[in-house]
């Protein structure tokens, strides 16, 4: 629990920082420090890594792989964060961004429903908070309206959803619900109750991870604010959205008897499908961006739609929970180090924002835009699942979680359809290697002929840093992918042969 | 030892990064530093190196190899998964249990090569400092040079087939760029494009036959794995000491057998430029004189044969293949030869000697075996030393004449270039197989185990094939020899005032390869000591044991014959060169009229026509259906491309109206979702 207080002490902190104009510059160093602090903490608990012992239970690893990826992005994001550029309300911003990752670690760690909601909560909050802070954007009342009315009625829906599982399940701690519906709560009466929890709960984390219908929200959002609020949108809350799916679609009520895979393969169709497809049209990057979001989304949902069908205990060389999280892992990473790399562009005093600002920037003179061409040309490619890159492995493990359900020798119907996903993804995949690849092209082959911009120039700022670490963490990933899906199906609740039998004595998966 | 084995390639790859990053604005002229310090740090080391494997096999009657794993690429395996042995044909999603451990190792076989080819490298990237100097391209040079070294130690000490693909193809890359350095010039680019081109075709049986590899026998490495706490087997490696133990049982035989060793013997085929893929190594010498001697004579064009001495045990279970190898080898020794006597080029002719030296070590390989696997890697080995020599004298002669290399144009050059002369006689000495030269020992030795071998009269087919060669390579060697060196003395223009010797730091290394080319041949052949050495290795101990061929050396019956033989040719042959380009020249123009009048002389002026066979039978053929592909690809394809690139976009069109950016309508399209959701799933 220490690293979580820790962030929480931090965010108090800078806040009240902010309420002193002569101190508020001290805030800076609050962050920073709250979030490395909470890391070494981190790291000492856990032995510098998700190093699991064998008989660590699935949530343990779960959460540490959250509390990770959560003070990562802290990393990133704080160095991502232009100093100046909202000056005046730089605490607050702060104090928001350590709200956000608190909450994606109590998501990961959250044992029973309250404290999973208040996670959920705490990341959205800070995001109207801080898409009504930025002042870098285009528009940013428009963004954090947007946003705003459409998180809160999603919330809504999850909070109906939950008190259905309360009412179900008569218990908030999650192990108590899954041996609730283990033993037939989900069906109880007539199964439509059941239904109606699952529906509601995937209905409104369905908002935060950007999955078709509830996605509208993402091109118009990530459009009107900064790259930075951008990337925030496109990483925290859909960590936090698929940990609670997991924890709750596929850590309770994928036992209870209901059809669920048929919904989430309906999703994940529709989500990777129109990601895709709209993505071709789109010339601002953010907007992109948005929409290649909403497409990974989709191909993360194939990983859990493979992973709903685990009927009985059966081992699966390829389990579609780990894939899942690998490739958040993977998506993360590279999504991340996109929005890093454009938020240090500018031309002029600018921001880059369309697919033409980047034109010709790998032939640019200087070494810095180079980098940075090279570096967003690694992402895109990782993003489009190209070989020796992570995006890659994160595509290939899910297609064949997929696969491996579709050719089980088994009598199952879903058989065909579960291969009928597959080929749908990849199909998107190679769909969504063509606008990747404009990006690409845009920087390598095209010339900078636009007389009246100025030249794309790099602004020295710490996201420099944060752009080469997480084009580092892409490459290795990509070269030895091994240890990270041994960490991913770790923290996978289907890789454990019992997912329907977690005894009643387990301890209460809290930090 | 583990650290030697990653200091070796190690040391040239930071090389390369050292070269690339400052090269171009801090070392300029210094940009060889790094990588002559790198090579000869991994020289220094792949000796100590190969003195511990000495002594580590001279303690024991066993084989021996150690393996270092650096990290496991591409493993998916889950844990449950891993220590179990993975069952072969298992489908496609047995790639749960892929992985390709980056692993190196070093055994007798290894340890030889790495001193060669670190060798080479140190005496070429010196004698680069002074060829090269001035070249706009300096770093860029060391830079590729520096790739290559690492690339190809690496070939030689993966052990796993996935990697030797890797840097198989990694050192074709570097050749590729060296061939092409001097890239504005036209030649030089289209001599690149063909040796990539036709080095595919190779890389692709290449490529088939370890597709078939790993189909067959489930994994990809050389070496067993074990598990790391345990020691139980996980599984057993293609060359590991599981299989090559069990002699002929461990491996497959009949059709599939012979595929894999005929699918590997192709992409041999393509590296060594054997007959039908010779044609890119005469046209390879575009590139700079010291890649010539140190890519496309001494090293990488041998990793075709190392590679087959390596997989000796898949070879001796398919003896077709290995007929079909000596057939090959013994062709080109002979049609390379025969080119190579009236080529008024000295690079092309070295060039199209190395292809027929190559032959021979294919032919030595045929026999298969321990005996065969040590002729062919004894005649590598000291090749590397006299053709290394031989190019680096004629690059020596180059610099001289300023570029020009054109027999007719330069003559008598005895007296300006004395060190170089020297040094060339002492090569052409040894490429011709005089006693007691380091050629003599090597060649003597393929042409003895032809000669035992009892595989039937093919075999003595072979072996007289082989003492032609050795007559036309004395001869064709000491006419370049005699026109470049002796006679009128002749220097073209171009040369200008700078018609004098190469300095120093160009001919130390032509005096310390003359003297290896004079020693190494006696020191390592008659003792016994390169084939004992190698027999400990693991894959070459197990087909010594399989006895299935001749014991190497069981009776010495004829040896005497062969060695009268081979120096019979070898003076012959350079006699002959004496009469006719330092006699009395009416009778060179008798000699030439009579071969022109039956049309011997322009069959191999003119390279047996192969080229222009391709271009009629190949190029020409594929341009005409390129052309017609093109337009096909431009108004049939394109259009229909152009239609189902259109179709995601058109469905993208019709999506994005939805988007309209009112918050209502987002709203009330999630709720539509949600009760839509809730419906099918009550409803089902």
């Amino acid at each position: 629990m220490i690293p979580e207080l820790v962030l929480g002490m931090g965010a108090v902190a800078c806040f009240c920082l902010g309420a002193f104009p002569t101190v508020r510059r001290a805030s800076q160093l609050v962050a920073w420090f709250a979030v490395l602090f909470a890391g070494a903490v981190v790291g000492v608990q856990t032995g510098w890594w998700h190093g699991h012992a064998v008989s660590e239970p699935w949530y343990a690893a779960f959460g540490n792989l959250f509390r990770w990826m959560g003070l990562g992005l802290g990393l990133v994001l704080l160095a991502s964060m232009r100093p100046g550029a909202s000056e005046r309300h730089e605490a607050e911003s702060l104090g928001c961004l350590l709200s956000a990752i608190l909450g994606l670690m109590l998501v990961g760690g959250a044992a029973d429903l309250i404290t999973l909601f208040l996670g959920l909560e705490l990341i959205s909050v800070a995001s109207y908070i801080l898409l009504y802070l930025d002042r870098d954007g285009p528009r940013p009342e428009e963004a954090a309206g947007k946003y705003f009315y459409l998180s809160i009625l999603s919330s809504a829906v999850f909070l109906y959803g939950l008190s259905y599982l309360y009412g179900l399940g008569g218990a908030l701690r999650l192990d108590r619900l899954t041996h609730a519906w283990a033993s037939g709560a989900g069906t109880l009466g007539d199964a439509s109750l059941g239904a109606m929890a699952a529906v509601l709960v995937l209905a409104g984390l369905a908002f935060k991870i950007t999955a078709v219908p509830f996605h509208f929200y993402a091109p118009d959002v990530y459009q009107g604010t900064s790259h930075v609020n951008a990337s925030l949108l496109s990483v925290l809350p859909k960590a936090a959205g698929m940990a609670a799916i997991i924890k709750l679609l596929l850590g309770i009520m994928v036992g209870g008897g209901l059809p669920l895979w048929q919904v989430t393969l309906a999703v994940a169709v529709l989500t990777v499908t129109v990601g895709n497809v709209i993505a071709l049209w789109q010339t601002h990057l953010r907007r992109l961006l948005a929409y290649s979001s909403i497409a990974h989304a989709g191909f993360m949902l194939i990983g859990l739609t493979a992973a709903m069908t685990y009927r009985r205990p059966h081992q699966h060389p390829w389990d579609g929970a780990g894939a899942l999280l690998f490739y958040l892992v993977a998506y993360v990473i590279a999504t991340a180090g996109a929005f890093a790399a454009l938020s240090v562009l500018r031309r002029g005093n600018r921001p880059v924002e369309r697919l033409d600002d980047l034109r010709g920037l790998a032939r640019s003179n200087a070494t810095a835009p180079r980098f940075i061409a090279w570096s967003l040309a690694a992402f895109m490619f990782s993003l489009a699942g190209i070989p020796p890159l992570a995006g890659f492995w994160g595509k290939l493990a899910v297609f064949f979680s997929a696969l491996d359900v579709g050719a089980s020798p088994s009598e199952n119907p879903l058989r065909s359809r579960l291969l009928w996903l597959a080929v749908i993804g990849a199909v998107n995949a190679a769909i969504g290697a063509a606008y990747y690849l404009r990006v690409v092209g845009a920087m390598f082959f095209t010339e900078d002929d636009a007389q009246d911009r100025q030249q794309a120039a790099v602004v020295a700022t710490p996201a420099v840093v944060a752009v080469f670490a997480c084009l580092v963490l892409t490459l290795a990933i990509g070269l030895s992918p091994g240890s990270w899906f041994q960490a991913a199906h770790s923290a996978s609740p289907t890789a454990v042969p019992t997912i329907v039998e977690v005894s009643l004595d387990t301890a209460p998966a809290t930090h | 030892m583990e650290y030697l084995i990653v200091l070796i390639p190690m040391m040239p790859l930071a090389a390369v990064f050292v070269t690339a990053l400052l090269g171009p604005r801090v070392l300029r002229s210094n940009s060889h530093v790094p990588t002559v310090t790198a090579a000869a740090v991994a020289f220094v080391a792949s000796l100590a190196l190969l003195l511990m494997v000495y002594w580590a096999t001279a303690a024991s009657e066993k084989p021996f190899a150690t393996t270092v794993q650096l990290w496991n690429w591409a493993d998916l395996r889950q844990p449950e998964l891993e220590g179990q042995v993975a069952a072969p044909d298992a489908g496609p999603l047995d790639l749960a249990r892929f992985h390709v451990p980056v692993t190196l190792r070093v055994d007798p076989l290894t340890a030889v090569m790495q001193v060669t080819v670190t060798c080479i490298s140190l005496l070429v990237s010196i004698y680069s400092i002074g060829y090269m100097h001035d070249d706009p391209g300096y770093w860029r040079y060391f830079t590729y040079i520096s790739l290559f070294i690492f690339s190809m130690t690496m070939l030689v000490s993966v052990s796993n087939f996935a990697l030797l693909y890797v840097f198989w193809e990694a050192v074709g890359l570097c050749s590729y760029l060296l061939i092409g350095f001097w890239y504005h010039k036209p030649e030089a680019a289209a001599a690149g494009k063909k040796a990539f081109l036709v080095n595919r075709v190779g890389d692709f049986g290449f490529a088939l036959g370890l597709f078939l590899l790993w189909s067959s026998y489930g994994t990809l490495n050389f070496h067993d794995s074990v598990h790391p706490q345990t020691g139980e087997l996980i599984s057993a490696g293609i060359l590991g000491g599981v299989r090559t133990a069990a002699g002929g049982q461990g491996y497959l035989h009949g059709g599939v057998a012979m595929a894999i060793a005929l699918l590997l013997f192709v992409g041999a085929c393509g590296k060594s430029a054997q007959f039908p893929l010779h044609v890119w190594l005469p046209d390879a010498m575009e590139g700079p004189t010291p890649v010539s001697a140190l890519i496309h004579a001494a090293t990488m064009v041998t990793a075709g044969v190392y590679m087959v001495a390596r997989c000796m045990p898949l070879f001796d279970a398919a003896p077709g293949a290995l007929l079909v190898v000596g057939c090959i080898g013994g062709f080109t020794a002979l049609l390379a030869a025969f080119i190579a006597l009236t080529q008024n080029d000295l690079k092309r002719i070295l060039a199209y000697s190395t292809i027929s030296q190559l032959g021979y070590m294919f032919l030595g390989l045929s026999v298969g075996g321990l005996a065969g696997a040590v002729a062919g890697m004894f005649h590598l080995f000291t090749h590397a030393f006299f053709k290394a020599l031989l190019f680096l004298g004629a690059g020596s002669v180059m610099h001289a004449m300023g570029g020009v290399i054109d027999l007719q144009r330069i003559g008598g050059l005895r007296r300006r270039l004395p060190w170089t002369y020297a040094t060339f006689l002492v090569g052409c000495l040894a490429l011709a197989g005089v006693f007691p030269l380091a050629g003599f020992f090597s060649k003597d030795e393929i042409l003895g185990v032809l000669y035992q071998q009892e595989g039937g009269g093919v075999y003595r087919l072979l072996f007289y094939a082989g003492l032609a060669g050795a007559l036309m390579t004395a001869f064709y060697t000491f006419r370049a020899f005699f026109l470049a060196f002796h006679g009128e003395e002749l220097v073209p223009a171009e040369a200008g005032r700078h018609a004098h010797e190469s300095p120093p730091v160009m001919l130390l290394p032509l005096v310390i390869l003359a003297v290896a080319s004079l020693v190494v041949g006696a020191i390592f052949g008659p003792t016994g000591w390169f084939e004992s050495f190698l027999s400990k290795t693991p894959g070459l101990a197990a087909v010594a044991e399989a006895g299935s061929h001749a014991a190497p050396h069981a009776g010495h019956d004829g040896h005497t014959w062969v060695v009268a033989w081979s120096t019979v040719a070898a003076v012959l042959g350079i006699a002959l060169a004496a009469i006719l380009y330092l006699g009395p020249g009416g009778l060179l123009r008798g000699v030439a009229t009579a071969a022109r009048s039956v049309g011997v002389y322009t069959l191999s002026y003119r390279k047996v026509f192969i080229d222009e066979l391709y271009a009629l039978a190949v190029v020409r053929p594929l341009r005409g259906l390129a052309i017609v592909a093109a337009w096909f690809d431009r108004y049939v394809i394109d259009c229909l491309v152009d239609l189902v690139g259109l179709l995601p976009k058109a469905i993208g069109a019709l999506l994005r109206d939805v988007q309209t950016g009112f918050i209502p309508w987002y709203a009330s399209a999630m709720m539509l979702g949600l009760l839509t959701l809730l419906a099918a799933l009550v409803l089902f």
